[in-house]
């Protein structure tokens, strides 16, 4: 029972470190802030708080002494300073430490929590911090006018002090003079008041009272707890900052659920949905009013219960970026550089799965961009730049897709240097005629980046192979832009879910291929007069906007002969509007993505398949890629001076597939 | 590439391709299945024939007879698909191999095995680990991880060269 409550702490801890060190980093940025002081405030404070409770009393020992150097940032008694932030980064890990060796049952060494308490107390309060007083005034202290609450009062005005009172010594009623004082009192005050500043204040009763100073050490003498129980608050006495649920909980109610019993809700969401399409498929055979009537409501409910199953697994990109901050500053003090992270679009929202796999591609894209893309204050001085460099992560939605950019305005990728070294390397031809885009991706050509020194001259590109291979796992893609002097973006496409999309089901000839829907933007006939208007070529007038279109059954090689009547889909894609021509449009399906697996991983306009209602399997196409597949597909015949047009773009496929 | 290798394995599947028979290692087939319509993916190699669903999964499949520089694969009675698991680049990964016919599971003792042959047989040596003799007839051992793994990267490099470089990494 206790272990559930202890794990519970845990849990609730880990996610208080995350808000502590994102608010610290963001102080980092905007010093002075004063809300965002009281944020990292709250969290230590609950961390201390609950901490105490469950028995972490070397993790409570920790927060209590951050947040009492908080608390003073509150009141502004003390100034933000890197050092103070890199202080407080490091007690956050060593709380987090020790919370891992607890969760292990192990046990952490007290030194590097001495120590890094030790240097704290050194930068937030000079060489005094928490005194130990233990004070007994004489029985006859109240005889003389001494009020020993107005002495205790005094204290507090020192610092932050924690009193408890001692009242062993109290007699019996029928003993007790009200006129002695029979109260003792343990103080631990926080301060930087000199000793003799404490001592000053007991100065008039210094003969009669039992008085001893000393530096206090290690955790309280009670849980802060416990000894609310026993003393009675003394007025003045801080209260704490904000009851600790209304600063984890956000006035949303919600429960923990563990990622496993969701993958499970999706893999059966998953099969429900194949189930449902085969039914609708035979329902549709039959014919028969009843069924069809059931097989609607099974599909509206199946597409309610995939929507909401999906979006429970929805996460915005927040905590991802947020580790960034901290790696970014981290970097910036070891590799001496000055770099500012700016984050665009948080709060745009991921599967759980994809973000999962994320963090270390973006990991690795950073120390990149930090290591080799971004130059040292001097370099960036003398190329006439800010000396603080920026970094700019953002995510934003683009159809079916996030795109996430690791922008940086460093010296830029040398685009000659990477085209040498792939010549070199015999990646490429001597000959070859590449786009400033397709160089760039060289650099994430297997084998390419193992050469350490090329990566120097080219400034990127140690394991950008491994990126791309685990963003290609994740069925997205990486592009990168350059320019030399001014910066490298390197932008990650990835999909919105791994597991069921909504597309649109389309025939051409006997095959069957889904375009997710959020790529779609309408359908519709491509008559024989449009064909004719264009006088051969592949353009298409929609309501006076010139769209060209792809025959998918020329691009696909298909043998079967043209129907009649084709059908035109209008898609939406990074280079703009095309259509698809194909024929015909079968209407929306619930697409449980398939992976084509690894053996596919080349195949570029296919994201993968689905299985349909009979069984049969529907290939899902990727607009974005197959646009870009066929613009540079023309690009090159008219680069390598073939004819343009229909023509040689036939036949330039046809080499292809063979 | 020795016989010392497979001294473990006793049971090999056998199939035909063509006339020649095959066999591959039992433990690395998952079923055999009859032969259903196969979904080609549009432009990639030939001798990937497309995917299949194997009980609600999507399961590639290949043609060996043009991995072996054989013809295409005909559609008869005895067509079958050979379902392995196997290891591609380290992961492991189901596939399905289009097969002739499928014979028999047969025992063969590591000594009834010998080294391949260097030259004299039509596909690739350092595709067959091994040749096991049973009667009169010849059974060439596939070695099946690497048939594929080596497969794919000529069928890559093979794209590359009917495209321009750049355009197969992308």
């Amino acid at each position: 029972m206790i272990d559930k409550y202890r794990q519970a702490f845990q849990e609730e801890a880990r996610e208080l470190l995350a808000e502590l060190e994102s608010a610290l980093l963001e102080l980092d940025q905007k010093r002075g802030d004063q809300e965002v002081v009281g944020r990292a405030f709250r969290a230590l404070h609950t961390i201390k708080g609950s901490g105490a409770m469950f028995g972490f009393d070397d993790i409570a020992g920790v927060a209590h002494n951050l947040e009492a150097a908080f608390d003073r940032l509150r009141k502004g008694e003390l100034a933000v300073s890197t050092s103070l932030i890199n202080l407080a980064l490091a007690a956050g890990d060593q709380i987090k430490t020790m919370l891992d060796a607890s969760a292990e049952n192990g046990v952490t060494g007290p030194e590097r929590a001495a120590e890094i308490l030790g240097q704290l107390r050194e930068l937030t309060e000079g060489p005094a911090t928490a005194w130990h007083i233990h004070f007994r005034p004489g029985p006859d202290v109240l005889l003389n006018g001494t009020n020993p609450l107005v002495l205790l009062r005094q204290l507090e005005e020192l610092g932050q002090a924690r009193i408890r009172v001692d009242t062993s010594a109290i007699p019996r009623l029928a003993e007790m003079d009200p006129e002695r004082c029979y109260l003792a009192w343990d103080i631990v005050l926080t301060t930087t008041a000199p000793v003799e500043a404490i001592r000053d204040v007991f100065i008039f009763i210094e003969g009669e009272c039992e008085l001893a100073v000393e530096p206090a050490n290690g955790p309280l003498p009670a849980a802060p707890q416990a000894s609310k129980a026993q003393v009675p608050e003394l007025p003045g006495t801080p209260a704490p900052a904000v009851p600790a649920a209304q600063v984890s909980g956000a006035n949303k109610a919600s429960i923990r659920v563990s990622a496993e019993k969701l993958d499970q809700l999706v893999n059966l969401v998953g099969e429900l949905v194949t189930v449902q399409a085969r039914l609708s498929e035979v329902a549709g055979r039959l014919d028969d009013a009843d069924i069809l009537d059931i097989s609607e409501a099974v599909d509206r409910l199946t597409a309610a219960l995939r929507e909401n199953s999906m979006s429970i697994r929805m996460l915005p990109l927040k905590p991802t970026f947020d580790r960034f901050r901290r790696l970014v500053h981290d970097l910036g003090v070891e590799l001496n550089k000055e770099v500012e992270l700016t984050v665009e679009g948080a709060d745009t929202e991921l599967d759980k799965t994809v973000i999962d796999q994320l963090n270390d591609p973006l990991v690795h894209l950073v120390r990149n961009a930090m290591d080799h893309g971004i130059e040292t204050p001097e370099e960036r001085r003398v190329a006439g730049k800010k000396a603080t460099a920026r970094i700019h992560l953002s995510a934003h939605h683009a159809g079916a897709h996030v795109l996430i950019r690791v922008a940086d305005d460093g010296r830029g990728v040398n685009a000659e240097a990477v085209r040498a070294r792939a010549i070199e390397q015999g990646l490429i031809d001597a000959d070859a005629r590449l786009s400033e885009e397709e160089t760039f991706a060289l650099i994430m050509a297997p084998g390419f980046s193992t050469a350490r020194q090329v990566t120097d001259v080219s400034g990127r590109g140690v394991g950008m192979d491994v990126v791309r291979r685990s963003i290609e796992g994740l069925r997205g893609s990486v592009e990168i832009a350059s320019r030399t002097g001014a910066g490298t973006t390197v932008t990650l496409r990835l999909p919105l879910t791994l597991a069921i999309i909504d597309g649109l089901l389309v025939r051409v000839g006997q095959a069957h291929f889904v375009v997710p829907l959020a790529n779609s933007l309408e359908c519709m006939e491509l008559t024989s007069q449009d064909i004719e208007d264009a006088h051969g070529r592949h353009i298409v007038n929609v309501r006076g906007e010139v769209v060209p279109y792809i025959r998918l059954r020329e691009y696909f090689l298909m043998e079967a002969p043209r129907p009649d009547r084709e059908q035109i889909m209008l898609v939406e894609t990074e280079q703009g509007h095309y259509g698809f021509v194909v024929d015909q449009v079968l209407g929306d399906h619930q697409t449980v993505i398939k992976n084509l697996g690894r053996l596919y991983r080349n195949a570029q306009v296919v994201s993968g398949a689905t299985i349909l209602g009979n069984g049969s399997v529907a290939l899902i196409l990727d607009p974005h890629r197959l646009v870009q597949n066929v613009l540079q597909t023309t690009a090159q015949n008219r680069r390598f001076g073939g004819g343009a047009g229909r023509q040689s773009f036939k036949k330039e496929n046809r080499i292809d597939a063979t | 590439m020795s016989v010392t290798e497979i001294t473990d394995t006793r049971q090999y599947l056998t199939f035909k391709l063509g006339d020649e028979v095959f066999a591959t290692d039992v433990s690395k087939v998952r079923e055999v299945l009859d032969f259903t319509n196969i979904t080609k993916i549009p432009r990639t190699p030939d001798f990937m024939s497309g995917v299949i669903n194997l009980r609600g999964n999507v399961v590639p499949v290949v043609d060996l007879r043009l991995c072996f520089e054989m013809s295409k694969t005909e559609k008869t009675v005895n067509t079958c698909i050979v379902v392995v698991e196997m290891l591609l680049e380290g992961e492991s990964t189901v596939i399905g191999a289009l097969a002739d016919s499928v014979e028999e599971v047969i025992d063969l003792e590591p000594e009834q095995i010998q080294p391949a042959p260097r030259i004299g047989t039509q596909i690739r040596t350092d595709f067959i680990k091994g040749m096991g003799k049973r009667d009169s007839q010849f059974i060439m051992i596939l070695d099946i991880d690497r048939v594929f793994s080596a497969e794919e990267l000529s069928a890559v490099r093979a794209a590359e060269g009917s495209k321009t470089p750049a355009e197969a990494h992308i």
